[in-house]
């Protein structure tokens, strides 16, 4: 349900709309990697393909990876066991 | 007695599992998305399409709710936009047809071919300055033509075709260094994007330059690519940066034109 909000967000919303979006949910949702495929979808609507390495022509689908990976350690680290 | 430290290590496992399994997921999402981006494109471009169409609906119903004297006051002012943008159109025809004529002396031509295309995306829909438009290689658009005005003011490349769809990027993207010419003393600079329709050029003090020069593209067919909006100088600096503003509005662009 979320995924699909955002991919509406995506298709029809500004990127200061969207982009926030995607950012809390990832942080607000236990290992949310379909954020990853959202990344994707970003980088090839509204990307801009510089041809120098995989890495710069997913920019966006990169950064939540690397926030998803980030958040995985702090999420063990705060988590109440109680 | 016995004791058990498997406990311990099971979090750190977990954590890795975790990290492996969204390293796998990036590595298919390349393989799929460089595939079938495409495809992607052709799928959503429809949907950009009706949402541009919506968007004029919904415009012209909110027309119908609006204050009478909002109403006559805007009217006032769009009937002296378009006086000046008629003053605007015929000064521009005027230097048209004196650069085509000073072309004609000189035994070259300023005609080309061009498609006409829609903006079907444009910023701030996209977070860089990057258009979308709905015309593609069966149109007969390829990698590295021109993308301009109606009026003529070049503003970008295409860089990106599809069957029926292709992407431009705009000369204002940020980093992206065009040449160019001020109008003024016919001095050659290279314009820096800096994103959002803007650029960015460095130029020596004693360059004379104000507010409202235009600066045009470098060929003998000079379109105008932007206009000097701002000029940044401190007085112990040998250089000053100088603002330019992008000839097209990017957050309304409607037509252009695609030159091959």
């Amino acid at each position: 349900m979320v995924t699909l909000m955002l991919v509406l967000l995506i298709l029809a919303f500004p990127y200061w709309v969207y982009l926030p979006a995607l950012g809390l949910s990832v942080l607000l949702l236990p290992l949310y990697w379909e954020a990853v495929f959202l990344g994707f979808l970003i980088d090839v609507f509204y990307g801009v393909r510089v041809h120098t390495g995989i890495s710069l022509q997913y920019p966006c689908a990169l950064l939540v990876l690397l926030l998803i990976l980030v958040l995985i350690p702090v999420r063990e680290r705060i988590r109440s066991h109680a | 007695m016995k004791t058990r430290f498997h406990q311990r290590n099971r979090p750190e496992n977990n954590m890795s599992k975790k990290a492996w399994f969204l390293l796998g997921v990036f590595v298919v999402g390349i393989l799929v998305f460089s595939l079938f981006d495409g495809m992607l494109v052709r799928i959503a471009a429809p949907l950009w399409k009706g949402q541009n169409a919506t968007a004029i609906s919904a415009w012209k119903i909110s027309g119908f709710l609006r204050d009478k004297n909002e109403l006559l006051s805007e009217n006032a002012d769009l009937r002296e936009k378009v006086v000046a943008d008629d003053l605007l159109i015929s000064s521009l025809r005027a230097i048209e047809n004196s650069r085509e004529e000073l072309l004609n002396t000189y035994g070259r031509t300023a005609t080309s071919s061009f498609v006409a295309a829609t903006v079907i995306v444009h910023p701030p829909e996209t977070p860089y300055d990057m258009i979308m438009l709905d015309a593609g290689a069966g149109s007969g658009v390829s990698v590295g033509d021109t993308v301009t005005l109606p009026e003529g003011a070049k503003i970008g490349t295409v860089t990106e075709v599809f069957e029926s769809d292709s992407r431009a990027l705009l000369y204002s993207t940020n980093g992206e260094e065009t040449s160019a010419v001020l109008e003024r003393g016919q001095v050659p600079v290279i314009l820096v994007g800096r994103g959002g329709g803007t650029f960015e050029i460095e130029l020596p003090r004693d360059v004379a330059i104000v507010a409202g020069d235009r600066v045009l593209g470098p060929t003998i067919a000079s379109a105008m690519i932007g206009v000097v909006r701002d000029i940044d100088s401190a007085p112990t600096d040998s250089f000053k940066k100088v603002l330019v503003e992008s000839a097209a509005r990017i957050h309304s662009l409607h037509f252009v034109r695609i030159i091959k």
